[in-house]
């Protein structure tokens, strides 16, 4: 009986003591926390995103290829299997992600030559002078005028006549200018440019010229390159999309049977790919005899 | 007398073509004369002026300072002659064939045979391998050595310049108007 007396008593000192420790420490901590300060609220950040141009790339084959195909299990479908119709719908319909070959992006177009001059010098230019030359040295395009040059000169690549610049053959530019000082100075393209294929438009026609070496194989010239190929396969998508004929097309080269010969290839190439008759096209052999020369195939798109 | 003369050579036959262009334009649209130097032995002895039967003497080169003699073959001059003002020296940028600065100077002489029914009509030409002007005045002076900053900074980078009054290395506008002021007076006293 004393022992649990003893027990009794020491428990209850332990608890006083405890609960005497605990109070005390629960005081300091009201204490602490009376001095927090917490502050609530939404912290607003932008961020501007850049969206990427998207380059979407079809192919109306491809994107004709599930209807046609649902059709034909469609037509397929016996007297039979049309009692029970939900058993002859197909499990799937064209659902084939397709390319989009939307903008010829793989060819160039103008302007050819587009520079911000940036000339060195204190007492500000009094003449200038902005020439673009062909392999002959000869001028094709010329820009001149008094005081500073524009901050940006452009080239389109139109010569003096309006034709657009030849197929493969390089162009270079150089800006003369003399300062007020009297001290001459040039910015010169010191690599050509030559452009292989481009397109522009004119006369609400959207005009496509590639050049010859391109298009075709140096020695077997009606073959086509696989560089030719596949901007064919572009302008073909294009022809395709737009579904407007008839498509000119002009085939310049040193000799009418080698213009013929290239034309060929074509038409056998757009019946056999496009399944358009060659109605749809109106093709024209020609030859070039300009120099530089300027062998090259013309596709005129309308609209 | 003021003279500035000069020697160098040009890289390539590229180079010379630049150069050429270049200075057309600037002479076009600073409104200058000029003219493009494209001559050699051959095309010289096809013009219908020239009779076959004439032959071309080399110059004696003593005493000239700079003077060497050639081969026919090589008498080629190739750039341009800017007259920046029609009643001064002209500034050339002429090469010859392996590129190095140079003029060529022709002159004619006849001479009359024993006989005096016969007449030689002989052609000499020097070659100068360097260019050598005369400045009449301050501004023209100015001018020409802007146009070799120009052409050393981009064509002729081993350009080497005698500049008798010192303006091509000093750059002194005071001390060039001196010069020229005294070069005035001494013809003046002359005179």
């Amino acid at each position: 009986m004393k022992k649990s007396m003893a027990f009794a008593v020491f428990m209850a000192a332990t608890l006083v003591v405890t609960t005497a420790a605990f109070s005390e420490d629960s005081s300091k901590s009201q204490g602490d926390s009376s001095q927090e300060v917490v502050v609530k609220g939404q912290l607003k950040i932008k961020i501007e995103t850049e969206k990427p141009d998207i380059d979407i790339k079809t192919d109306a084959n491809e994107v004709a290829s599930g209807i046609i195909s649902t059709e034909e299990s469609f037509l397929s479908i016996s007297p039979e299997d049309v009692k029970d119709v939900k058993a002859s719908l197909p499990d799937t319909m064209g659902e084939k992600r397709t390319e989009y070959h939307a903008d010829l992006s793989g060819l160039e177009s103008p302007p050819i030559f587009r520079i911000s001059p940036k000339i060195p010098t204190g007492s500000g230019i009094d003449k200038w002078n902005f020439k673009v030359t062909d392999s002959t040295g000869g001028t094709v395009y010329l820009q001149k005028g008094d005081g500073n040059p524009p901050q940006e000169i452009k080239w389109d690549g139109l010569d003096k006549t309006g034709h657009m610049l030849k197929m493969g053959s390089p162009y270079w530019y150089v800006l003369t200018y003399i300062d007020k000082a009297g001290n001459p100075g040039s910015i010169r393209r010191e690599t050509p440019k030559q452009v292989d294929a481009i397109k522009y438009r004119r006369d609400n026609k959207l005009y496509i010229e590639v050049s010859s070496g391109m298009m075709f194989d140096a020695k077997r010239k009606e073959k086509m390159t696989d560089a030719g190929k596949a901007i064919l396969l572009e302008i073909q998508d294009y022809i395709k999309m737009s579904n407007k004929y008839p498509v000119n097309v002009q085939v310049y080269s040193e000799d009418q049977g080698i213009s013929s010969d290239q034309i060929r290839t074509f038409q056998k190439m757009f019946e056999t790919d496009l399944k358009i008759p060659k109605e749809f096209f109106k093709m024209d052999a020609l030859i070039d005899n300009s120099l530089p020369k300027n062998y090259r195939v013309v596709f005129i798109i309308n609209g | 007398m003021v003279y500035i003369k000069y020697s160098g050579t040009i890289s390539g036959q590229e180079s010379i073509n630049q150069l050429v262009e270049e200075f057309v334009d600037i002479c076009r649209i600073s409104g200058w004369e000029y003219e493009v130097v494209r001559e050699n032995f051959q095309s010289m002895t096809s013009r219908p002026d020239f009779p076959e039967a004439d032959k071309l003497l080399f110059s004696d080169s003593d005493g000239v300072e700079g003077m060497q003699t050639l081969s026919s073959s090589e008498v080629y001059l190739e750039g341009i002659m800017i007259k920046p003002d029609p009643e001064r020296d002209p500034i050339r940028f002429t090469f010859d064939r392996s590129g190095r600065m140079s003029t060529i100077a022709f002159s004619t002489s006849d001479t009359s045979a024993f006989t005096k029914k016969i007449t030689v009509k002989k052609y000499e030409f020097l070659y100068f391998p360097y260019v050598k002007m005369v400045t009449r005045d301050y501004d023209h002076h100015v001018q020409v050595v802007k146009l070799l900053d120009y052409v050393k900074k981009r064509y002729v980078k081993d350009l080497e310049v005698v500049d008798n009054s010192s303006y091509w290395e000093t750059r002194d506008e005071e001390q060039l108007h001196v010069k020229f002021w005294k070069v005035m007076n001494s013809r003046n006293l002359i005179v």
